[in-house]
């Protein structure tokens, strides 16, 4: 049980007289009866999946109903049983991805074949994401399934400028949605993570697990969900969020530099269930206050990103900045490098971390107000082919990204 | 009478040999003292110079916010910068042991007030670099935070919150040397009460609408529907 010391001594205790288990599910966002009902129904509609199958199912509501005398839980169904969450007395957002590994702990104490987890709220729509998560892990081999959500063209932006097309070109695998929460892992995954690295000492971090399974060589698949949980009501301010996201995405890149640099072209990963359409409005955007940020961006930071940008690059910002709103593009070739230039200056520590990564924000306003005005009007295909192109930019400009990796000091103009 | 004089030529012509005498040995040795310092400065400055070429400090002194300390160190570079600072500290070092060999009280006295005197000078400079670190940090910050808040005169604003910390630091710095007195105190308090006077005012007065307008904001999120999300 050494290995279960970041658990509170309570939880600890239970998972001692669970014993085994064949599937735990993490569902943090559930704290009603009925929503953990949902679930256990959503489970039911398949039953394959839980029939002779031991699962445990972890959720905030377990701490406020205690188990009943026979370990069973106050749930209709036989064999399922529930455990406290959280583990640890306090949770922010570090301590979050804390409770992964102690998920990971858990599900490895008992034994578990799949273990997966549900951080998006819980109603009848989302019932059925545990099921359709962890389905291809049980039952087709897979170590980790990743949602696919029916795209917004205004939604996940962060997604769609940096994260998707940086994972895709870095790892060369097409996860939609890297940063998506909710997830599935197989117990091979689990061990992978859980078991020190031969590099660092340490285990994996859990920040990125797509990343994580990429790089261990196991199997990934990506199951359609069809619409995407609603953000968070309070999310951070931008620039905040935006430092976060790629502090923790360069930092991976940076432990994981001697996969990515062998890694080539990128490979479709295979989507499960039919890809579906969200509806989509069309909504005006006025896209003043964004171009505003950005020419106030070039204006004032061009100290700062001089300092992570080659010549050429500041130069045709500055002259985008002067470009009136209705023809502003910013070009995909120099989005990517802007991208890169601010990894490798993340790397090399040419100023305070946080203070690189907050600089970012008027260049991604910019990105953001040039997507606006060219999908506007758009529909679903064009805009899948809007990303796909700006994919393909990440991926043209990985050489510089090498060259620049290997060889910072040389004469880049 | 002839004698007399020729007694006291003699007299205080061995006086003078005498004291030469009685300097030439300390003279050797403050002579000896530079030399050992010269040879210490040298092979310091070398395994220095090594050890900061080694560390790339000169990049890194420019990521730390001392991209200044480029401009006014020779060659424009800090690494010739602190080794000819550090080599120069010996070599004064070596110069007062030199002269405490005189064993003369006034020489002595000065050696020991100008000894008593080193850890001021030493902590006014540390304050210096230390002052200057933070006020670039926290003006790259403050301009970086300005700029993502959509502030026109982020530069400003930054400028004005480095040259708050500079003016600080060189008050303590002038304080710790003991220069300038009260008067320092007193201009320091002038200065800084009448910058932040000027701020509070420009804030008050040039920004009283975007905080109505912010605060309108944050009353009325809840029922403005972003046509766009970032996460």
């Amino acid at each position: 049980m050494a290995e279960l010391d970041t658990i509170a001594p309570e939880a600890r205790d239970q998972v001692e007289s669970l014993g085994a288990a064949d599937l735990v599910i993490a569902l943090p966002a559930c704290g009603s009866p009925e929503g953990l009902q949902t679930i256990v129904a959503g489970l039911s509609s398949s039953p394959a999946l839980i029939q002779d199958r031991q699962v445990v199912l972890v959720s905030p509501l377990a701490a406020i109903q205690p188990l009943q005398a026979n370990g069973e839980p106050p749930l209709a169904r036989p064999g399922i049983r529930l455990l406290p969450y959280p583990f640890v007395e306090q949770l922010d957002s570090q301590t979050e991805r804390d409770d992964l590994r102690s998920l990971f702990l858990i599900s490895r104490k008992l034994g578990a074949r799949a273990c997966a987890v549900q951080y998006s709220g819980i109603d009848p729509a989302t019932a059925g994401v545990p099921r359709a998560l962890v389905e291809p892990v049980l039952e087709q081999g897979y170590d980790l399934a990743a949602p696919y959500y029916a795209r917004r063209k205004f939604d996940g932006l962060i997604n769609s400028a940096i994260v998707y097309p940086l994972t895709r070109a870095l790892y060369g695998k097409r996860i939609h949605y890297p940063m998506a929460m909710d997830q599935a892992f197989s117990a091979r995954l689990v061990d992978w993570c859980c078991k020190p690295s031969a590099t660092s000492g340490g285990s994996a971090p859990l920040a990125w697990m797509t990343v994580n399974a990429v790089c261990a060589g196991l199997e990934v698949c990506q199951v359609s969900l069809g619409v995407p949980p609603p953000p968070p009501k309070s999310t951070p301010e931008l620039s905040t969020a935006l430092a976060a996201m790629l502090d923790s995405l360069f930092l991976d890149m940076n432990r994981n530099a001697m996969f990515w640099q062998r890694a080539r072209a990128s490979q479709m990963v295979p989507m499960l269930g039919a890809i579906q359409t969200a509806p989509e409005e069309s909504p005006a955007v006025d896209v003043r206050k964004m171009i505003d940020a950005f020419q106030l961006g070039c204006r004032d930071l061009a100290e700062i990103w001089g300092a992570v940008l080659s010549p050429a690059a500041l130069i045709e910002l500055r002259k985008l900045a002067r470009t009136p709103a209705e023809q502003f593009r910013l070009p995909d070739h120099l989005w990517a490098r802007l991208i890169y230039d601010f990894a490798l200056g993340h790397r090399q520590r040419v100023m305070n971390r946080d203070h690189l990564l907050r600089a970012l924000t008027p260049a991604y306003l910019g990105w953001v107000a040039s997507y606006v005005l060219e999908v506007q009007d758009a529909g679903p295909r064009q805009v899948e082919e809007r990303l796909d192109r700006l994919c393909l930019a990440f991926e043209a400009e990985k050489p510089y990204l090498l060259s620049r990796w290997r060889w910072p000091d040389r004469f880049n103009p | 009478m002839w004698n007399q004089v020729e007694l006291a030529l003699d007299e205080s012509a061995r006086r003078i040999i005498s004291g030469v005498v009685n300097l030439l040995p300390g003279f050797v040795a403050l002579v000896v003292a530079l030399l050992l310092s010269a040879i210490v400065a040298g092979i310091v400055g070398f395994l220095l110079r090594r050890s900061l070429r080694g560390i790339d400090f000169d990049s890194r002194a420019a990521g730390w916010g001392l991209g200044g300390l480029a401009q006014i160190s020779p060659s424009k570079s800090p690494t010739v910068l602190v080794v000819r600072f550090v080599c120069w500290c010996i070599m004064l070092v070596g110069f007062l042991i030199g002269i405490a060999a005189f064993d003369a009280t006034l020489t002595s006295r000065m050696v020991l007030r100008l000894f008593a005197y080193l850890p001021n000078l030493l902590a006014a400079i540390l304050l210096l670099v230390a002052g200057t670190i933070v006020a670039r940090f926290l003006a790259r910050g403050v301009l970086i935070g300005a700029v993502n808040m959509n502030v026109q005169y982020a530069r400003l604003l930054s400028l004005g919150v480095k040259w708050l910390v500079l003016v600080l630091t060189a008050a303590m710095a002038l304080d710790h040397l003991g220069i300038g007195g009260k008067i320092v105190d007193l201009a320091f308090a002038i200065l800084f009460g009448g910058i932040v006077l000027a701020l509070a005012l420009a804030v008050g007065l040039g920004s009283k609408d975007l905080v109505s307008r912010s605060l309108e904001r944050q009353t009325s999120r809840e029922e403005e529907r972003e046509p766009f999300h970032h996460l």
